[in-house]
């Protein structure tokens, strides 16, 4: 009895904490695979807030590295890499964390570089205080049109 | 009718056939260089003669953009039939000769496709290859770099810390088989597109 007792509050708390840890709808969520000896690894997904108020993604953690918000953008014919302290993301709105644009920069890995086919739990961290933990996959290759073409010769 | 139809089709083939020009020769940019590569050895562009070469200026602690573009550069290399591939060569110059040593190099970009070559030099040779192709880079200004890519950073002294986020030029110059250069190609240019213009200018 005293058991499932304990069972059933561990469980409504593991529920609360997701209906309360899901803010957001992540779609997609991708880490690049990239070389053994890469020092750091991208990784993107898109945010869409469904929610009625703005959110503010603040930084992203993860056991298996340390994660930092950046963004590339083009200046002056370059393309420039960039720390990002705060990316909000208005009620109704859309984000896409995607190559060529703003991403997560893992670094300093804690087991190695995350190798192809691996799941890296990563958490989201808002302004307002609210987290929320996403599982992204590492996969070689972007899904791109292009990708999807057959070859020809 | 058939007939009618049938010679359109073979007009309209020939007219896009020739109206699809090779990239044009672009003066005043590029020209040869040797470098020390991930190969262990100087490597030439002149090396190249026959092949087109792509070429990219970059370094392998970039998260995004280099990765990106070598992983577009790898899947384009996988649509080349076997003959195509052996005559087009990817050369990654690396801007940062601090932390990409040739042997770095080599087992990252092998990641990639084995085929492909990194270059990798004193500062001032990778300069003058810079200017010569009009590749821009700059390493971030140091109040602006974050704590992780401080402690990325292998060298210098621990009182100094040199950060660095580069910004550079994500061009990847398109070398005809001559090693003349004859235009550019982006991470997002289509695999379709470079593919065909890779084919004309072996055609050459």
């Amino acid at each position: 009895m005293r058991h499932k007792l304990l069972l059933a509050s561990a469980l409504t708390c593991a529920l609360s904490s997701i209906v309360q840890a899901a803010p957001l709808v992540v779609n997609e969520p991708w880490i690049r695979a990239m070389p053994s000896n890469s020092r750091v690894i991208p990784i993107f997904f898109g945010l869409e807030n469904i929610t009625s108020s703005e959110r503010v993604l603040v930084a992203m953690y993860s056991p298996a590295g340390e994660v930092e918000i950046h963004e590339t953008v083009p200046v002056d014919g370059m393309m420039k890499m960039q720390p990002i302290m705060a990316l909000p993301i208005a009620a109704g709105q859309k984000v896409m964390l995607k190559p060529g644009g703003y991403h997560g920069m893992m670094s300093s890995f804690t087991h190695g570089v995350p190798a192809e086919g691996e799941t890296v739990a990563v958490t989201l961290v808002y302004a307002n205080g609210e987290e929320q933990q996403i599982h992204v996959k590492v996969i070689r290759r972007a899904k791109t049109k292009t990708m999807q073409m057959p070859a020809t010769n | 009718m058939l007939f009618r139809t049938a010679l359109g089709l073979v007009v309209g083939l020939l007219l896009s056939v020739n109206l699809m020009a090779s990239m044009p020769i672009l003066k005043g940019i590029g020209g040869d260089f040797s470098l020390q590569s991930s190969l262990g050895k100087q490597v030439s562009l002149s090396d190249y003669r026959g092949q087109v070469v792509l070429m990219f200026f970059g370094y392998t602690n970039c998260a995004d953009i280099c990765p990106t573009t070598m992983a577009h550069m790898s899947q384009l290399m996988d649509r080349l039939t076997p003959e195509q591939a052996q005559q087009v060569q990817v050369l990654f110059v690396s801007i940062d000769g601090d932390n990409d040593t040739p042997g770095h190099l080599n087992n990252y970009l092998a990641y990639f496709n084995p085929t492909f070559v990194g270059l990798v030099d004193e500062r001032h040779k990778i300069d003058a290859v810079a200017a010569q192709y009009h590749a821009q880079y700059e390493k971030l200004a140091e109040g602006l770099v974050t704590t992780v890519y401080k402690k990325l950073t292998l060298t210098g002294e621990p009182t100094e810390q040199r950060g660095y986020l580069y910004s550079h030029t994500a061009k990847i110059y398109v070398m005809g088989t001559q090693g003349r250069v004859r235009g550019y190609f982006y991470m997002g240019t289509p695999h379709d597109e470079m593919h065909t213009q890779i084919k004309l200018l072996l055609q050459e």
